[in-house]
């Protein structure tokens, strides 16, 4: 487990996506804490959820992740895939685990009448958006891919369309209807199958 | 949905969408013409177009992010509480204290009324996912270290998105303060530091390493005990391997809590890195030994008043403790013999490998000590209490005894190469040819660890499908050292695309990179020593492999050495040094016959044939024709009794040329893996067992969750609680603490357990009056799966046990705390579970009810109600608890809302639910449930196997449960 790779995240990324899992086991306590410094905006009362300055956190999250400048992939495109896919999965995964401390699961004894009730407005289900995205790429999986860059990997349009070799315009509708197969999977409306 | 089919529904929806909403309704019938299906898809889908903003004008990140704040109250609560708050049941007092560790808190428990401590992880680390896991693992890790010296962890909780442990809050004093700069008295010196060091024997023992004992994590009670605080946390300071004190960065953020904390107490000497081991300093991973030189410093504390090292800055400090060594003892303290700073020497030696290897030899020098210099009346307690922890280091791994060339007694010696815990067994291992390197497999993946330094690396896993649910399994090393062998095996979880060539041999460099394949449907069996040629079995049949095979180490030239006749299967090939020869075994249906053989030709010689060879596990032929093996003995129960032999086999005529003698006397495992260093002189071996082990529990006021939890009986043989005795202050078990399994009684405040029936097992249950206990009678010579039971009582004060009658096979039993007790028997064709009435003296009564099992999976399960009155089944581990009235004959489904396979259940004793334990992917699960199915969880065990049971006691305050553990390191054996 002694490695250099600490230093290393490109190297770490690079082994996450060639399915290395303790190579994510290293990244994720990174993530989180821009996770954790997003919290505190909102605790502070400042508005993170303007995407501009989210994106910019993301942003932070990658360079930090990649350290330096010398990016060793083979383009740009493909490095920003991969980030978009690591948030994916560490923000899922920070949800089923919230999901399953709130069901009791785990080491973690408490009885359900002392967890919280969900706050008011229910929180949007990261772990249900992502598989109603593995659907979604089971139908069209380029579709799934816009919504994984630009949900979680926060890139714009025109960095989303570079990533996917696609037109800006077609991003935008595969993001429209995107939404809306997602929204429709999630709140769990009968589909049809044909 | 075809891809046609979704092009379509794409386009209509967009222009749909370009069009008023008014409008699309008739837009669309007339595009979908009699499309209803088509039409209705679009339509759904439009409904969402609108009501996206909620979700997707957020990033991932923010969603998560807000979670975060939901998750902490919103509050406060991600820089710590405050006083007067509620945390879960506790109730902050005050802040008490905050280091590196974490801040601690007193509390008062709002439901046991009672005062703890509570410490939080520092809101730095509280952030760190992976400190967060490695604080959950460990501090449960700690929790179940149930010892007189160590602080008792209550509860472990991060319900509240902040993990904090509650623990024991003690009155007293730390260590530092106890020392305050002076020499302390002998018999005060000697009665903690015998304390602390049983404290550590106890850690070690169970895997744990402190990593951090200094006199301030060490309390002396105002009654004089001491009790040495967070145990296992301190890994997370330290960081693991890849994370060292020094140059990873989480130690840098770290590092300032720790200089802080110690200036606050002096404001001169520099951080507590004054006690930390060379090893530490370097950053090299760390084993018992760290804590081994970290007493010692602390023993010299004790006796001189001062810290062996100093240094005016951290640089200077931690170069004194690479290079320095400190005046001695006795210099400082003239009042203690020379042989205590003897002790300490030996403890605080710079290379671990010249230290005491354990705490358990240190803390029998300073008995040895202790008892030469105070008067033996003053130290008798100390005697027993030693006795009796010397007593169980004897039965950890002590007891090898040799015999060797014509009777001359030579004493092999023994290393342990790896401290992993239960939850992280070694599977198997094998040791380079130089001797430097090991190359293991944990639970799941594959590591080089240098003997030298200590650090282990991950080897990468090949990008292949499904290899993640894989086991591993490490094979021999090429002679030149460069690369070794792994074989791949599927799992229960592999998935069935993978299985395809799931059992592979992998060639492995030692210098980093991807495995690479070397043959699919084999099993590495040995390289020449030469590196020229790779030993497989291939086909595998009944027995095992069918074919012998070779192949050069680049797999382009494989060949056939060997078939086996029909019903027959080769293994094991060893190569001869020179490579003319093998010996390997062929199994048949009399068992394994172990052959050498010239590979040129002429008849095979017969090494050894069953019955010698019935329990055989692992066998190596070194060059200088030593041929060691490993047999288990018939008393082993599950590899619990293992034992290395040793005989000499003849490299070029493969005849014996000196019978077999056993080697060793092993009481409690079993060894396979071997592999030899390249002189021969040092044979690399997994060690294992698995034993059942019960563990006691008191429940919370509301029975819904699991305040503490003690190991009992605390042995190291297997005890399986099965009943609580009627009074519920004891419980009866069956052990196999005297080589065979018989069952036995035990006061819960007591040491001291009572045989009932010296040779029986199982099927435990006392009868309704108190006075009876039934058990499971012996099953001669037969499968106790399919052969009729004898039941049988005795009484629970003691007495003559007595056959009552013979049920079925696989039966069960079940009793009341009022009036009845039934028995469960499975009818012929495992369709039915028949349940009758059951009396201690007449046996079998009437028919009760019955109820239907899965005849493929048999694995149901029943209980009947404490009232006596309804018999809860399942028809296997998959279905709902069915629940039976006997009076009515009525019946009512529960449906646990718990996906997992129920395996075992028992009524509570309000009847009120169960207590059930579960299988999950990690291992066990003990759950609370009620009636409608809502489910608990008490208490998850990782890497639990088996079965596991659980019993509340008869009021309902307490649960006993037993399960099995398995443990697996790597030893190495020499001067054999």
């Amino acid at each position: 487990m002694a490695s250099s790779s600490t230093q290393n995240l490109t190297g770490l990324l690079q082994a996450w996506r060639q399915g290395d899992e303790e190579a994510l086991r290293q990244i994720t306590p990174l993530v989180y804490r821009e996770m954790r410094k997003a919290a505190r905006h909102y605790m502070a009362g400042e508005r993170p959820g303007h995407s501009l300055q989210t994106t910019a956190l993301i942003n932070e999250v990658y360079l930090r992740l990649i350290g330096v400048q010398k990016v060793s992939w083979q383009n740009r495109a493909h490095f920003l895939a991969v980030c978009a896919r690591l948030m994916r999965r560490v923000l899922t995964d920070y949800a089923r685990s919230r999901d399953y401390r709130k069901r009791g699961g785990g080491l973690v004894r408490v009885s359900l009448s002392e967890v919280q009730p969900p706050a008011a407005e229910s929180d949007p289900d990261l772990a249900a958006l992502d598989e109603a995205m593995n659907k979604l790429a089971a139908v069209d999986e380029r579709k799934s891919q816009v919504v994984e860059l630009r949900f979680f990997g926060g890139l714009d349009v025109k960095e989303t369309a570079e990533v996917l070799k696609v037109s800006p315009e077609t991003v935008m509708r595969d993001w429209k209807i995107a939404q809306a197969w997602l929204l429709r999977e999630m709140s769990g409306a009968k589909r049809h199958e044909s | 949905m075809n891809p046609e089919r979704w092009r379509q529904v794409e386009e209509l929806y967009h222009s749909a969408l370009r069009i008023p909403p008014a409008q699309r309704a008739d837009f669309l019938s007339t595009a979908c013409k009699d499309d209803v299906e088509l039409r209705k898809e679009v339509e759904s889908l439009l409904t969402f177009s609108d009501s996206t903003a909620t979700l997707f004008e957020q990033k991932g990140l923010d969603v998560a992010a807000k979670a975060l704040v939901s998750d902490s109250g919103g509050n406060n609560q991600l820089d710590g509480p405050s006083p007067g708050s509620l945390v879960g049941r506790f109730r902050i007092v005050e802040k008490i204290g905050g280091g590196g560790m974490g801040i601690v808190y007193k509390a008062e428990d709002t439901k046991l009324q009672r005062v703890v401590a509570l410490k939080f992880l520092p809101p730095e680390m509280a952030e760190d996912a992976h400190a967060i896991g490695r604080f959950r693992i460990e501090a449960h890790a700690a929790s179940a270290l149930n010892h007189p010296h160590i602080c008792t962890i209550y509860d472990i909780d991060d319900a509240t998105g902040q993990p904090f442990i509650a623990m024991e809050f003690l009155d007293g004093t730390t260590l530092e303060q106890r020392i305050g700069g002076k020499p302390m008295p002998a018999d005060e010196l000697f009665t903690l530091a015998l304390q602390i060091a049983s404290a550590l024997e106890t850690a070690h023992a169970r895997g744990i390493v402190h990593r951090d004992i200094k006199p301030s994590n060490i309390f002396v009670t105002s009654s004089n005990q001491a009790k040495v605080l967070d145990f296992g946390l301190a890994k997370l300071q330290a960081g693991d391997s890849s994370d060292t004190p020094l140059r990873s960065e989480s130690a840098r953020r770290y590092s300032h809590l720790r200089d802080d904390h110690r200036l606050s107490f002096t404001g001169a000497v520099f951080g507590t890195a004054g006690y930390m081991s060379p090893e530490q300093v370097r950053g090299e991973k760390l084993d018992v030994r760290t804590d081994v030189f970290s007493f010692g410093l602390v023993l010299y504390e004790m006796a001189t008043g001062r810290r062996a090292f100093r240094g005016s800055t951290r640089g200077e400090l931690l170069d004194a403790i690479l290079d320095q060594r400190p005046p001695s003892v006795r210099a400082a303290n003239s009042k203690l013999p020379s042989d205590f700073g003897k002790i300490v020497t030996k403890a605080i030696e710079k290379d671990r490998n010249l230290r005491y290897q354990s705490c358990s030899e240190l803390a029998a020098d300073l008995r040895r000590l202790h008892r030469r210099i105070f008067p033996r009346s003053r130290v008798a307690r100390w005697i027993e209490v030693g006795a009796s922890i010397l007593l169980m280091a004897a039965l950890v791994f002590a007891v090898w005894i040799a015999k060797h060339k014509a009777g001359t007694p030579t004493q092999p010696e023994f290393q342990q190469l790896t401290m992993n815990s239960p939850e992280n067994r070694i599977t198997t291992g094998a040791i380079s040819p130089d001797g430097k390197t090991l190359a293991y497999v944990d639970s799941t993946r594959v590591y080089l660890k240098d003997l030298h330094t200590g650090d282990a690396r991950l080897i990468p896993l090949p990008n292949v499908p499904g290899v993640e649910t894989l086991q591993w399994e490490v094979g021999p090393w090429f002679p030149d050292g460069t690369k070794f062998t792994v074989n791949t095996h599927p799992t229960s979880t592999t998935p069935p695309a993978a299985l395809q060539g799931a059992d592979a041999i992998w060639v492995v460099p030692q210098s980093g990179g991807m495995p690479t394949k070397l043959r699919e449907k084999a099993v590495v069996f040995d390289i020449s020593s030469d590196g020229s040629q790779v030993a497989f079995g291939q086909n595998m049949g009944k027995f095992g492999p069918l074919e012998l095979w070779s192949t050069d180490a680049d797999a382009t030239s494989p060949h056939k050495l060997y078939d086996p006749d029909a019903n027959s299967a080769l293994c094991c090939l060893r190569w001869s040094h020179d490579r003319q020869r093998i010996i390997y075994v062929k199994t048949d249906e009399s068992g394994d016959t172990f052959l050498s053989r010239d590979l040129k030709g002429g008849a095979p010689v017969v090494l050894l044939q069953p019955p010698e060879t019935k329990k055989v596990r692992d066998y190596l032929w070194l060059p200088d024709g030593r041929f060691l093996y490993v047999v288990e003995e018939p008393s082993s129960f599950f590899g619990s009794r293992c034992n290395f032999w040793m005989m000499r086999v003849d490299q070029h005529s493969g005849q014996v040329t000196q019978s077999a003698t056993q080697l060793t006397h092993v009481g409690d495992s079993c060894m396979n893996s071997m592999s030899v260093t390249a002189d021969g002189k040092k044979v690399a071996f997994l060690r294992w067992n698995s034993h059942l082990a019960s563990y006691i529990a008191d429940l919370s006021a509301d029975g819904m969750s699991i305040l503490r939890q003690t190991r009992f009986p605390k042995s190291e043989s297997s005890d399986g609680v099965g009943a609580w005795t009627p009074d519920g202050k004891g419980i009866i078990f069956v052990s196999n603490r005297t080589g065979t399994f018989g069952i036995y009684k035990q006061a819960l405040d007591s040491d001291i357990a009572e045989t009932l029936v010296p040779s029986a097992s199982g099927l435990l249950h006392v009868s309704p009056d108190g006075k009876w206990l039934f058990f499971r009678g012996p099953i001669e010579n037969s499968s106790p799966w399919l052969t009729p039971m004898p039941i049988m009582r005795v009484p629970v004060a003691g007495g003559t046990s007595e056959r009552i009658f013979t049920a079925k096979a696989e039966a069960g039993i079940s009793c009341s705390l009022l009036s009845l007790c039934v028995i469960a028997e499975p009818t012929q064709d495992l369709k039915r579970v028949v349940v009758s009435a059951l009396d201690v003296f007449t046996g079998r009564g009437r028919e009760l009810t019955r109820f239907e099992m899965d005849p493929v999976k048999n694995d149901w399960w029943f209980d009947l109600s404490p009232d006596g009155k309804h018999i809860a089944s399942t028809a296997s581990s998959d279905a709902p608890i069915r629940i039976t009235s006997l009076q009515e004959q009525l019946t009512q489904d529960v449906h646990l809302k718990f996906q997992n396979p129920l395996l075992t259940f028992v009524w509570s004793p309000d009847s009120k639910g169960f207590f059930a334990i579960a299988d999950t992917k990690e291992g066990r699960i003990l759950l609370r449930t009620d009636l409608k199915g809502s489910v608990h969880p008490l208490w998850a065990y990782e890497g639990g196997s088996g079965e596991t049971l659980a019993f509340p006691s008869p009021e309902g305050r307490r649960v006993a449960v037993q399960h099995w553990t398995t443990n697996g390191n790597v030893w190495t054996i020499s001067n054999f």
